[in-house]
């Protein structure tokens, strides 16, 4: 997963950094390494760019820049905007309100359900023998787990 | 004389350190990128004369960007006897590895840590004794701001000059698979007399991560580098052991306080919010100016009424004649027409002193980024132009920090259109005659359209000049702090005070010259400046401006200040005078006019010097003519047929 993908207040792990050799070496030395723990802190209007906590130090990146940063996610359970196509998931929790429930019902998705990513952007899933479409927006606030 | 460089990231207090020992008044910020190059000063300590040297702050020691390039060509060129590598007590990661780059480059290092007094205000401990174990290398805790630890710095800098004394810094290995590729260049460059003056393991290392300006110097012993794809590898794998390492050291060396929402994220929270971050910047730039002139302006008023009884009390003592006219209008009545403005202008950097000063700008970059990204640009780009709103010299030499060659080339053309202080006086003139009660208004909205054309020609110039490739942005953001009010007293008074020796020297020059051009042969119409003004007044017939405004912008390109002298003296008193003379909408058209057109002779010669050559700056002349001559010709169009 690129590290544009993961959710705002969630935390993933580095796995490789793929910048051009002008810009690898400051991006390595603020931190960015692999192996490294980065926390989502927020987003600016418009969503781009995004702070990132790594290290102790807050950076901005462009989201075309953190599409460089390979990541994977560190928390057992985190959204499902950033799962992985053909990988099976267990619903934990909602983050949303009464009305975000209700559509969550109504597309046969509770806690204890079983999702098999299709393919993303949006997503498509297998749920209960049924593929269902779930927004970008949606799928930041299911908490999933692998299994 | 002995030299000791500062070395660290951007914005832990280099160069507060650096005015703390040498007594030097540079201002500090509180954001990433304002030493641009270096600035050395000097101490003597305990009989010995100490050269220092604050460099540009960098996070590695590649030769990438102009910071990078300046830092690390002076460590390696240069040879200072001591070398203080400083971190922020508060968040030391960055610091350390650009600590362990320089002691794979350098002898002599040894190591700051600065704002303690923030760490003990946070109850952080740090052991000082682990850094100096793991790291081989004297540490010093260090507060710029209570001055606790200078003397012990000092007296550590003298000690390393004495005894010479070589710090091995052994414990620290890459993997295996690095240390053999190490191993093997070093033993290649063994037998290579002339590289001696170079530490042999930071030759290997550099080589191993494909560093241009180090392959090229091995490439002459035919010394090869990996592939690029291995070295993207090495790269990666150093910079991850090096972080390691100092985490591993970190976690014996540092309690960690228990986490809470800390106040400062609580702030960032709505300051940088998703939709409230662009409201409260407008919201910000709003207030700002509402301070400059709603609450500064009694204190002009005050000044203004504290010339014209000058001029009155000259007029008396000195009777009538050539010489009074020359002090009293001349002198009094143009460079006075300037000073008037003293308070507004310090008032509008006391605003921006503060915004920069508690980390503002950083974060209001980050939130009209995407919007910069637009024109091509970055928010770093935004932070040089928004020290433009001070004075356009400074705007265009901050762009060095800009590590891309054509987004610092566009930074630096379109810097003049944001409106320096020194256009202020005249809208603050125009505004008061014309738009009574709507002062505010009204200027805030050139302001604004001075962002907009400052945008617009940004998108122009990429479109036109480069095939536009939009440039990273890369930034940190500080913490917040409140600022220390010596600090922003330093602030407003380093850039008041430049302003107040204009006044003494280029203004009280041109105020003079225009008085003389004004009154021979004869005062009025028949004067030189009358002849000048009407040379170019069909020029600007369209625009509906007769020929002293003309002869104000003409001196106005001079120091744009001199507008308002010159309007002064052309025309005693313009408050009475001007209403009879143009109309409100030409008045609008002429602030424009003025806010456009061509930057000042100060702001020239920077273009000139930053830009490389004549070229960029007669193109920004000629360029920032045609664009205030159009503006300022819809204006009157347009106003023509509406009133
Ligand atoms: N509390 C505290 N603030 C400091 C200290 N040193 C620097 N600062 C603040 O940190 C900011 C950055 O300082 P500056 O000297 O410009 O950093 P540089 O970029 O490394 O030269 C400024 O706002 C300073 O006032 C310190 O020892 N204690
Ligand atoms: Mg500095």
């Amino acid at each position: 997963m690129k590290l544009s993908e993961a959710a705002v207040g969630t935390k993933v792990k580095i796995v490789s950094v793929n910048f051009q050799p002008d810009l690898q070496g400051r991006i390595l030395g603020l931190g960015f390494v692999p192996g490294t723990i980065v926390e989502v802190v927020r987003e600016a209007p418009f969503g781009d760019p995004r702070v990132y906590t790594v290290h102790g130090k807050m950076i901005t990146l462009r989201n075309s820049e953190a599409d460089l940063i390979e990541v994977q996610p560190v928390e057992r359970s985190f959204p499902l905007s950033m799962a992985e196509v053909g990988k099976r998931y267990v619903v934990k929790a909602f983050l949303g309100g009464p009305f975000f429930m209700s559509r969550v019902k109504s597309m046969g998705l509770y806690i204890g359900s079983l999702i098999e990513v299709r393919s993303k952007f949006p997503i498509t899933a297998l749920v209960d023998g049924r593929i269902i479409r779930i927004g970008m927006g949606m799928a930041e606030k299911i908490m999933v787990e692998e299994i | 004389m002995k030299t000791v460089a500062l070395v660290g990231n951007p914005n832990v207090g280099k160069s507060s350190l650096f005015n703390a020992i040498t007594g030097a008044r540079q201002y500090v910020a509180n954001w990433p990128g304002v030493t641009v190059s270096r600035k050395e000063g000097t101490k003597t300590w305990r009989g010995v004369e100490l050269k220092f040297v604050d460099l540009p702050g960098i996070y590695s020691l590649g030769a990438i960007s102009l910071d990078e390039k300046v830092t690390r060509g002076y460590l390696l060129r240069e040879h200072p006897d001591v070398i203080v590598v400083v971190v922020d007590a508060l968040n030391m990661e960055q610091g350390l590895f650009l600590l362990i780059e320089v002691l794979e480059m350098r002898e002599n290092v040894m190591l700051v840590v600065n704002s303690i007094d923030e760490a003990r205000k946070k109850n952080l401990r740090i052991d000082k004794y682990e850094l100096e174990k793991h790291f081989g290398v004297h540490v010093v805790f260090t507060s710029a701001v209570t001055g606790e630890g200078i003397e012990e710095l000092l007296d550590r800098i003298l000690h390393i000059i004495r005894k010479r004394e070589v710090h091995s810094f052994v414990n620290f290995k890459y993997q295996p698979e690095i240390e053999e590729r190490i191993n093997d260049i070093e033993k290649k460059i063994e037998n290579v007399k002339e590289l001696s003056s170079y530490k042999k393991r930071w030759l290997a290392i550099k080589a191993l991560e494909r560093d241009p300006e180090v392959v090229e110097i091995l490439g002459d012993y035919n010394i090869k580098a990996p592939s690029e794809l291995e070295a993207k590898k090495f790269k990666e794998m150093i910079a991850q052991r090096r972080y390691e390492y100092i985490d591993s050291v970190l976690r014996e060396a540092m309690s960690i306080p228990t986490k809470k929402m800390s106040l400062s994220e609580a702030l960032d929270h709505v300051i940088t919010h998703k939709f409230l971050g662009i409201p409260i910047f407008l919201a910000m730039m709003y207030l700002a100016f509402s301070f400059t002139f709603d609450v500064m302006s009694p204190f002009s008023d005050l000044i203004d009424r504290g010339f014209s009884a000058l001029g009155e009390w000259m007029r008396t003592i000195m009777g009538s004649g050539w010489v009074t006219s020359l002090v009293v209008n001349g002198v009094i009545g143009g460079v006075g027409a300037v000073l008037v403005f003293v308070p507004n202008i310090f008032g509008m950097f006391l605003a921006l002193g503060f915004m920069e000063e508690v980390g503002y700008l950083p974060r209001a970059a980050f939130v009209i980024d995407k919007l910069m990204y637009k024109l091509k640009l970055s928010g770093r780009s935004f932070m040089s132009l928004i020290l433009g709103f001070g004075c356009n010299v400074p705007a265009v030499m901050s762009t060095r920090g800009i590590p891309d060659y054509r987004e610092r080339l566009i930074t630096i053309l379109v810097s003049p259109f944001i409106t320096c202080s020194a256009r202020l006086p005249t809208y603050i003139l125009l505004a008061g005659i014309f738009f009574k009660g709507k002062e505010t208004v009204v200027i805030f909205s050139i302001y604004l359209s001075s962002i907009v054309l400052t945008a617009i020609s940004a998108t122009v110039l990429n479109k036109v000049l480069f095939k536009g490739q939009p440039v990273p942005l890369v930034m940190e953001l500080p913490r917040y702090r409140l600022p220390s009010a010596k600090n922003l007293w330093l602030y407003v008074w380093e850039r008041g005070k430049h302003f107040l020796e204009k006044a003494g020297t280029i203004i009280l020059i041109s105020a003079i010259i225009i008085w003389f051009l004004g009154n021979f042969p004869s005062a009025g119409d028949n004067s030189l400046a009358a002849d000048l003004g009407k040379i170019f007044e069909p020029i600007f017939r369209p625009l509906g401006y007769d020929w002293k405004m003309v002869t104000a912008l003409i001196f106005g390109a001079a120091a744009k200040e001199v507008v308002v002298s010159t309007f002064q003296m052309m025309y005693g008193n313009p408050a009475e005078v001007l209403p009879s003379v143009i109309t409100p909408y030409m008045a609008l058209s002429f602030m424009f006019f003025v806010m456009a057109y061509m930057p000042c002779f100060a702001t020239v010669a920077v273009i000139k010097s930053e830009a490389g050559g004549w070229k960029w700056a007669t193109f920004s002349i000629l360029y920032s003519l045609a664009v205030a001559y159009t503006i300022a010709l819809l204006i009157s169009l347009v106003g023509r047929l509406i009133w």
